[in-house]
C-alpha cells in the first residue's frame, strides 16, 4: 500500500514527533516497503480466535497491602525541572 | 418544535483499597504532592504494574449490587494518548473483556435505566495550575483504581440524571467499595447529551461534557447544553462532536481547545498483565459480602416495618443512618416510633453535626417515653443532654428527676385537685375545648414539674370532662 | 587471570587464590586498553571498593554467594541505583537509576560485582550496535565489523575479556546475534523465565534477560542465579528455578535433534549449510537421532515480529516525554512543544521509525489486519513449534547464516537489516528457550553461532547438548 503525506503527518501526530517533509517523504517510502513485507502474514490460513493461555485467578493477585514508596526527592530525581514537590510544565490550558 | 433529550452517563468512582491498583503505593487523599508515588505509578522506565486482588473483587461486588453479569475472564488494555497527568502516557483500563456488562438501575418514574458496563481502570495524576509557576503535576491520585460505569442512552432528562446518580452513588457507598466523596473527587461523572425531534428513531450528534463533581453541576450543565443544542439547531446550525467543559462560574458549557474530536486511543491488552479468570465460586463468593442495599432495605421498611414509602426513603438515603437505624430497631421492636424520632429528631441534628448518639441511648429514651416512665418532653430534653456524650439515659433522667413515680391514680388526684380549683373551666370547656385541655394540661405538667405524661393527662380531661 | 571463565574465578576468589580487586582491576585495565572496542560505556567507581569487601569477606571466612567476586558487566538498559542508565539514547544521557533491576539484584545478593554498563544499539532497537549515542561498538574478533545488536557492548565485552560474563536482552534475537557474531555463549530463555522489572520495555511480550558467557557452564549458572519468580513482574513464571548445571550431563545418548525443513530451505546453497549439516551428523554419531520437522508459519514469524514488536515498543516509549526523567527540550514553550521537542530531539532515526510503525499497525483501521492478525499468528506459531516437540528434544537453527557485517554496509534499506533476525525471531514469538554458541568459523575465520531451541523451560537440555558440542566438536574452538 502507498502511504501519503497526511496519513504520515498523522502517524508523527500520534507519535508527537516532529519531521522534516524531507523526512515525511522518506518514511512514505520506507512505509511502504516495511508494510509490503510485513502483510505477508494476511495470507496465513489460522484460526483468528484468542485463547488465553497464561491467566491468572483472583486469589493469585497481588495483596491489597499498600507499602511505602519513593520519597519525593526520590520522585523528583531526575525531574528536568520541578516545584513545590512536583513535577513543572509550562501552563496547560484544559 | 419538540425535542427528545437522550443522555448517557459515564460515572468514574475511585475505588475504597488500600493500596493502587497496580502498584503497593497508599490510596490515600490529601497527602503532600508526588509522596504516595513508586517507579510504577510515576511510569519509571522498567516499572511493571501488579493488578490489586480487592480492585478486582470491589469491581465485582458494585457489578453484583447494580444487577451486572460478570464476566469469566478479564483482560486489561492500554489506551494510548499523551498527557502531562499520564505518567506512561497510556492508562491501563479495559475494552472488549470489561468486568462487568449489562445490569441498571430503576428510577422513581419507572423507567429502568440500563447499564452497557462497569470496567476497572486507573486514575491520572492531579495537574495544579499556577500562573506565576506554571502547571504542576502531582502524580499521587496516578494509579488509584476506578470503576467506570456506563450506561446506555436510557436517561431523558437532568432530573433522571440526578435521581441516577444519586441511586447509584449511594447504592456504591452501601456495598462499601467506594465512599464517593464528591468534593475529593471520590466520584466524577461526564456526560454524554443529543437531542432529536421528539419520537425520531435517529440520534442526533452528541457533546460530551467532562468530570462534572456535584448534583448541582449535572442538573446546571443538562440544562444549559440541551438549551444550547436547541438553539443551535432550531437557529439552523449543526451540534459538532466534541468534548465540552462546564464553566461553573458563567454557568456555560465551553468547547475544550485541546480534546480532538475522535482520538485514536489504538487500544490493544496489555502485555505486562495476565488475563484473570473469574469463577462463579468466586463471584457467588463476593456475592454473599454484600449487605442488604437501598432497595432491598426499603423493601424491608415497607413490608415488614410497615413503615410508610416516604419514611423508607428518608432512612435508605444514607448508610450511616440506614444502618444505625436497623440496629436501633434490633434493640426495640418499635420500628415507626424509632423511624419518627429518627427523621424528626435526629436528622434535625444532622444538619450540623455528626452522628452522636448510639442506637441503646436512642432506644432506651423511647422505651423510657413509650412506658410512660418520662414524658415526651422530657425525652426530647433527655435526648438534647445525651447527645454527644456516652452517658446512659436512664441515669440522666433520673438525676434530673425526670422519672415520673408517680402512678396513674396519683396524677388523677392532681388533676381533679386543679379542675377543683379553677372550677370556671367546665363551663368554657364546652365552647372552647381545645384551649381549656391546653390551659389545664399545662397546669398539671408545672404541678408535676414535667413528669406527667401529657398523653395521659388528656385522657383524663376529655373523660372527666365529658 | 586471562579469559578465566566464571566458574574458575569464582573458586579462585572464594579459595583466596587470587584477590576480588585484582580480578576487578584487571578488567579495568582491559577496558582501558581496548577502549577501540567501545563495547563499555561506563565502568562504575565503586566496583573496586565492592571487590574489596567480597575479599574482606574471604579474609573472615564468611559465608559467599555463589558469584563471589565475580565482575560482571550489565546492558544499559538494565537500571541499578543510584547509577546512570542511558539505553544508549541522547534522550536518557543524564538517567541516574532510583531502583534497582530484580536480575542485578539477584547477581549482588550473590555477592557478583557489577562492572559497569555495556554499550548497546538504542532502546534496544537494531542488530549491529551501530545505533548508539555512544557511537557503533566493534566486533571483538575484527573492529572494522559490527559487534552485533542490540546487546553488542555486552557480547563484545564478554569475548574481548573485558569481564568475566554479561547480561544482555534479547527481543527479537539481540543476545543470541551478538553472542553469536562474537564467538561467545549467550540464552533467551523461556518467556517469563527471568524478571523484566528494572529492565527498560522495548517489546513487553518478547524482552527477556540473557546471560552471555565464556562457556555453557557459565551460562547455567549464571541463569540460575537470575532467573525465577518476581512480585513485581506479572508475567515472571511461578515455576521453580532448575539446578541447570546439574542437568549437564556429558552424554547426549537417545536426544532426539530436530531440523526444521523450511529452515533448511533458507540455508541450501549457503556456506553455512554445509557446516550444519557437518554438526548434525557429528551428534548422530554420537549417539543422538536426527528428526526431519516441519514448522508451519514459521517463515512468518519475521514479518509477525516486525508487527507486535514496534506496537508494543511506541507504546512501551510513551512515557519518554521531556516531563518526568527524559532530556526536555529548552526552547519548548507549550507543553505540546515539550512533548515533540523533547521527542524529536531524544530519540534516534531508528527508534523514531518503530514509533512509528507501531502506531501504524495498532491505528483503528489497520488494527485489525495487522495487530490483532499477528497476535493470532504468534498463537498459531506457538503451537506449531510445540507440535514440532512432540517429534524431537531440541531443533537446530542458524543464529545466522553469515559472520558479522562489515560496520556501515547495512544501511541501505531497513528491511535488509531487519531479514538478519529472520532465524532468531521465532523463539521469542514462541516464547520457548534458545541458546547460541560458536560451532564453527566463517569468513575470514569469524565466528559462526549454531542455535539450540527446546520447548518451555527446557534450558537443561540445551545446556546438556551444548556442554557436549563445546567439549566434544573440534570445530567450535
Amino acid at each position: 500500500m502507498s502511504f501519503s503525506k497526511k496519513e504520515i503527518k498523522h502517524l508523527a501526530d500520534l507519535s508527537a514527533l516532529t519531521f522534516s517533509d524531507e523526512e515525511i517523504a522518506s518514511f512514505a517510502d520506507e512505509f511502504e516497503v516495511i508494510t509490503q513485507f510485513v502483510s505477508q502474514i494476511q495470507n496465513a490460513k489460522i484460526d483468528t480466535t484468542i485463547k488465553y493461555e497464561k491467566t491468572k485467578t483472583i486469589e493469585q493477585l497481588r495483596d491489597d497491602v499498600a507499602k511505602p514508596g519513593f520519597s519525593n526527592e526520590e520522585v523528583l530525581l531526575n525531574a528536568p525541572e520541578k516545584a513545590k514537590g512536583a513535577f513543572k510544565v509550562p501552563i496547560v490550558v484544559e | 418544535m419538540d425535542w427528545d433529550v437522550v443522555i448517557g452517563l459515564e460515572v468514574h468512582a475511585e475505588l475504597n483499597t488500600n493500596s493502587k491498583v497496580f502498584c503497593s503505593c497508599k490510596n490515600e487523599y490529601g497527602s503532600a504532592p508526588n509522596t504516595n508515588c513508586c517507579p510504577v505509578c510515576i511510569g519509571l522506565p522498567g516499572a511493571l504494574p501488579v493488578l490489586n486482588k480487592q480492585a478486582v473483587k470491589y469491581t465485582i461486588k458494585a457489578g453484583l449490587a447494580l444487577g451486572c453479569n460478570i464476566n469469566d475472564i478479564a483482560i486489561m488494555e492500554r489506551k494510548n494518548y499523551f498527557y502531562p497527568d499520564l505518567s506512561k502516557a497510556y492508562q491501563i483500563s479495559q475494552l472488549v473483556k470489561p468486568i462487568c456488562l449489562n445490569g441498571g438501575i430503576k428510577l422513581s418514574n419507572g423507567k429502568f435505566v440500563r447499564l452497557n458496563r462497569i470496567h476497572l481502570e486507573e486514575d491520572a495524576g492531579k495537574l495544579i495550575h499556577n500562573e506565576n509557576i506554571g502547571s504542576l503535576i502531582d502524580y499521587n491520585r496516578g494509579g488509584v483504581p476506578l470503576i467506570e460505569i456506563v450506561t446506555e442512552p436510557d436517561i431523558s432528562s437532568a432530573d433522571e440524571a440526578v435521581e441516577f446518580v444519586t441511586k447509584l452513588r449511594n447504592t456504591l457507598i452501601y456495598t462499601g467499595v467506594a465512599q464517593c466523596k464528591m468534593e475529593e473527587g471520590g466520584m466524577r461523572c461526564d456526560v454524554n447529551l443529543s437531542i432529536k425531534p421528539k419520537g425520531s428513531e435517529t440520534f442526533g450528534t452528541r457533546t460530551e461534557m467532562k468530570n462534572l463533581n456535584s448534583f448541582k453541576m449535572i442538573e446546571r450543565a443538562i440544562k444549559v447544553e440541551t438549551e444550547r443544542q436547541i438553539d443551535l439547531i432550531e437557529g439552523g446550525g449543526k451540534v459538532v462532536q466534541e468534548t465540552r467543559r462546564w464553566d461553573d462560574v458563567n454557568e456555560e458549557t465551553v468547547a475544550m481547545r485541546s480534546k480532538e474530536t475522535s482520538q485514536d486511543y489504538r487500544y490493544f491488552p496489555d502485555p505486562d498483565i495476565l488475563a484473570v479468570t473469574i469463577s462463579r465460586q468466586d463471584v457467588e463468593d463476593i456475592r454473599k459480602t454484600l449487605p442488604l442495599l437501598p432497595e432491598q432495605l426499603k423493601d424491608k421498611f415497607v413490608n415488614e416495618y410497615n413503615l410508610p414509602e416516604y419514611d423508607a426513603d428518608v432512612i435508605i438515603k444514607d448508610k450511616e443512618i440506614s444502618t444505625f437505624y436497623l440496629k436501633c430497631v434490633e434493640l426495640l421492636n418499635e420500628p415507626k416510633q424509632i423511624s419518627n424520632w429518627l427523621m424528626t429528631n435526629v436528622l434535625a441534628k444532622l444538619k450540623d453535626d455528626t452522628l452522636q448518639i448510639t442506637p441503646k441511648q436512642l432506644t432506651d429514651i423511647i422505651s423510657l417515653v413509650l412506658n410512660r416512665k418520662i414524658s415526651k418532653q422530657n425525652g426530647v430534653e433527655l435526648f438534647e443532654l445525651i447527645w454527644g456524650t456516652t452517658d446512659d439515659a436512664l441515669k440522666i433522667a433520673t438525676n434530673k428527676k425526670m422519672i415520673n413515680d408517680m402512678s396513674a391514680d396519683e396524677l388523677y388526684k392532681i388533676i381533679d385537685e386543679i379542675l377543683v380549683n379553677n372550677p370556671q373551666v367546665i363551663p368554657q370547656y364546652k365552647t372552647e375545648p381545645d384551649k381549656i385541655l391546653n390551659f389545664l394540661t399545662g397546669q398539671t405538667m408545672r404541678q408535676t414539674k414535667g413528669k406527667a405524661d401529657s398523653k395521659l393527662v388528656r385522657e383524663y380531661l376529655i373523660n372527666k370532662l365529658k | 587471570m586471562k579469559d578465566t571463565t566464571l566458574i574458575q574465578l569464582v573458586n579462585d576468589i572464594k579459595s583466596g587464590k587470587t584477590k576480588a580487586v585484582d580480578a576487578v582491576k584487571y578488567y579495568i585495565n582491559n577496558i582501558k586498553e581496548k577502549s577501540y572496542l567501545n563495547a563499555v560505556v561506563e565502568v562504575f567507581d565503586d566496583a573496586i571498593q565492592k571487590a574489596e569487601e567480597i575479599d574482606k569477606k574471604v579474609k573472615n571466612k564468611e559465608p559467599l554467594g555463589r558469584l563471589a567476586g565475580a565482575p560482571i558487566i550489565i546492558k544499559d538498559n538494565m537500571l541499578y541505583k543510584g547509577k546512570k542508565c542511558t539505553c544508549a539514547s541522547y534522550f536518557l544521557k543524564d538517567f541516574i537509576s532510583p531502583y534497582t533491576a530484580t536480575v542485578v539484584d539477584r547477581i549482588i545478593k550473590e555477592d557478583g560485582i557489577i562492572l559497569g554498563r555495556a554499550n548497546m544499539d538504542e532502546f534496544a532497537m537494531g542488530g549491529s550496535n551501530e545505533k548508539s549515542y555512544y557511537g557503533p561498538c566493534k566486533n571483538a574478533h575484527d573492529s572494522t565489523r559490527v559487534a552485533g545488536g542490540s546487546s553488542g557492548g555486552s557480547a563484545c565485552a564478554v569475548a574481548a575479556d573485558l569481564c568475566v560474563a554479561s547480561l544482555g536482552t534479547d527481543t527479537g534475537g539481540s543476545v543470541r546475534q551478538p553472542s553469536s557474531y562474537n564467538g561467545v555463549f549467550g540464552m533467551k530463555p523461556t518467556y517469563g523465565k527471568n524478571s523484566r522489572y528494572g529492565i527498560v520495555a522495548f517489546a513487553s511480550s518478547l524482552d527477556q534477560v540473557g546471560p552471555i558467557t565464556k562457556t555453557t557452564m557459565d551460562n547455567a549458572l549464571l541463569l540460575s542465579v537470575i532467573a525465577g519468580a518476581d512480585e513485581h513482574d506479572d508475567t515472571s513464571l511461578r515455576a521453580p528455578v532448575d539446578n541447570y548445571l546439574s542437568q549437564i550431563k556429558g552424554n547426549i545418548n537417545n536426544l532426539k535433534v530436530g531440523y526444521c525443513k523450511q529452515i533448511i530451505e533458507k540455508i541450501k546453497g549457503t556456506p553455512y549449510f554445509s557446516k550444519y549439516k557437518k554438526v548434525l551428523d557429528f551428534l548422530k554419531s554420537q549417539g543422538a537421532h536426527l528428526v526431519e520437522i516441519s514448522i508451519e508459519n514459521i517463515e512468518l514469524a519475521l514479518p509477525c515480529y516486525y508487527i507486535l514488536a514496534p506496537a508494543e515498543a511506541t507504546s512501551n516509549l510513551g512515557r519518554f516525554d521531556g516531563i518526568k526523567y527524559s532530556t526536555r527540550n529548552k526552547d519548548a514553550k507549550n507543553i505540546g512543544q515539550i512533548y515533540n521537542f523533547s521527542r524529536t530531539d531524544g530519540f534516534g532515526k531508528e527508534v523514531k521509525r518503530r514509533i512509528m510503525l507501531g502506531n501504524f499497525v495498532l491505528s483503528s483501521g489497520y488494527f485489525d489486519a495487522y495487530y490483532n492478525k499477528a497476535k493470532a499468528l504468534q498463537q498459531n506459531i506457538r503451537e506449531s513449534f510445540k507440535t514440532a516437540f512432540s517429534k524431537c528434544d531440541v531443533i537446530l537453527f542458524p543464529t545466522t547464516s553469515d559472520v558479522a557485517f562489515i560496520i556501515g554496509s547495512m544501511n541501505k534499506n531497513p528491511i535488509e537489516m531487519y531479514l538478519i533476525d529472520l532465524f532468531t525471531v521465532p523463539a521469542n514469538i514462541a516464547g520457548i528457550p534458545a541458546f547460541s554458541l560458536p560451532f564453527d568459523k566463517g569468513e575470514n575465520n569469524l565466528p559462526l553461532g549454531l542455535q539450540i531451541l527446546a520447548n518451555d523451560n527446557n534450558e537443561g537440555i540445551i545446556y546438556n547438548l551444548a556442554d557436549f558440542i563445546e567439549k566434544n566438536y573440534k570445530e567450535s574452538k
